[in-house]
């Protein structure tokens, strides 16, 4: 099944590109992206369904309850990348769209 | 700990509770970011937000159980069709190879059935096995459709078979 990359998704690939190899926490991509939990969970969920995403919980701590931890695949890091790549193109495009329209 | 936020963590925990095993951890990942909320407002509109997230997953999940369940049930549906079809061309086929045990121990009691007219044998190894084979066919219709396609696509085969021999050694 193909995963349709919505413009919150892309926000959430760029966040997990900005440190390919850190684990984040679900409030703190919420805060940076500024995604509602049912917006960001669903996009984590299907990104984990098509193993583009891995979860972990966090080593527990004393006394603390554990939290989730999210880092992107190597497919997910690829998927990303692609995006990434294609984006200013496309961005490029348009401003010469926009040039040429005066 | 204020009122708002513990309706928040309440309500994520029962959902939590009552959410099936495949929608458990992340309905626990969202309750366990409660904690990280500064805001009671905000701590209050996670929790929603996240029931809304767990139920969709759910949702889904469900969906494709249903969906994969169906196929399943539709393979097996298939699986037991074929597998009646067979038996039925395989009753045929030992009805037919039985006739003509039948007509081999006759020749050998009777012999004179051998020589001259060909009906005897005819009678016993085409035309009785034919006839079961479409009351067969009619009786198990009903029931054992597979079954008994199975059993008239023998006969076909065997008709057909049957016709191209006499046709082949007709003398007239």
């Amino acid at each position: 099944m193909k995963l349709r990359l919505s413009p919150q998704t892309i926000k959430v690939l760029e966040i997990f590109l900005e440190e390919p190899r850190e684990w984040k926490y679900g409030y703190d991509i919420s805060r940076i992206t500024g995604l509602k939990s049912g917006s960001l969970y669903p996009i984590l969920m299907r990104l984990a369904e098509r193993k583009l995403l891995e979860t972990e919980w966090e080593t527990n701590e004393a006394g603390k309850p554990p939290r989730h931890l999210y880092r992107l695949t190597p497919d997910g890091l690829q998927l990303a990348r692609e995006r990434r790549n294609v984006r200013p193109s496309l961005r490029a495009r348009l401003a010469e769209l926009n040039k040429a329209e005066g | 700990m204020s009122i708002l936020r513990r309706a928040a963590v309440s309500w994520l925990r029962s959902v939590v509770r009552n959410a099936p095993p495949t929608c458990q951890e992340w309905a626990s990942a969202m309750l366990r970011e409660l904690d990280f909320i500064e805001s009671d407002w905000a701590a209050l509109l996670w929790a929603l937000g996240s029931t809304v997230a767990v139920s969709q997953h759910c949702l889904r999940v469900w969906r494709t159980w249903i969906k994969g369940g169906k196929e399943e049930a539709t393979m097996k549906e298939s699986a037991i069709k074929m597998a009646g079809l067979l038996l039925g061309v395989l009753f045929a086929a030992l009805l037919v190879v039985a006739a003509f045990g039948v007509f081999a121990l006759l020749l050998h009691f009777f012999p004179a059935i051998g020589g001259g007219v060909p009906w005897p044998s005819w009678l016993i190894v085409f035309l009785l096995p034919e006839t079961l084979f479409v009351v067969g066919a009619v009786r198990l219709w009903r029931r054992r459709r597979p079954m008994a396609i199975g059993v008239l696509l023998a006969a076909a085969i065997f008709g057909t078979h049957f016709a191209m021999h006499i046709a082949s050694h007709w003398n007239g």
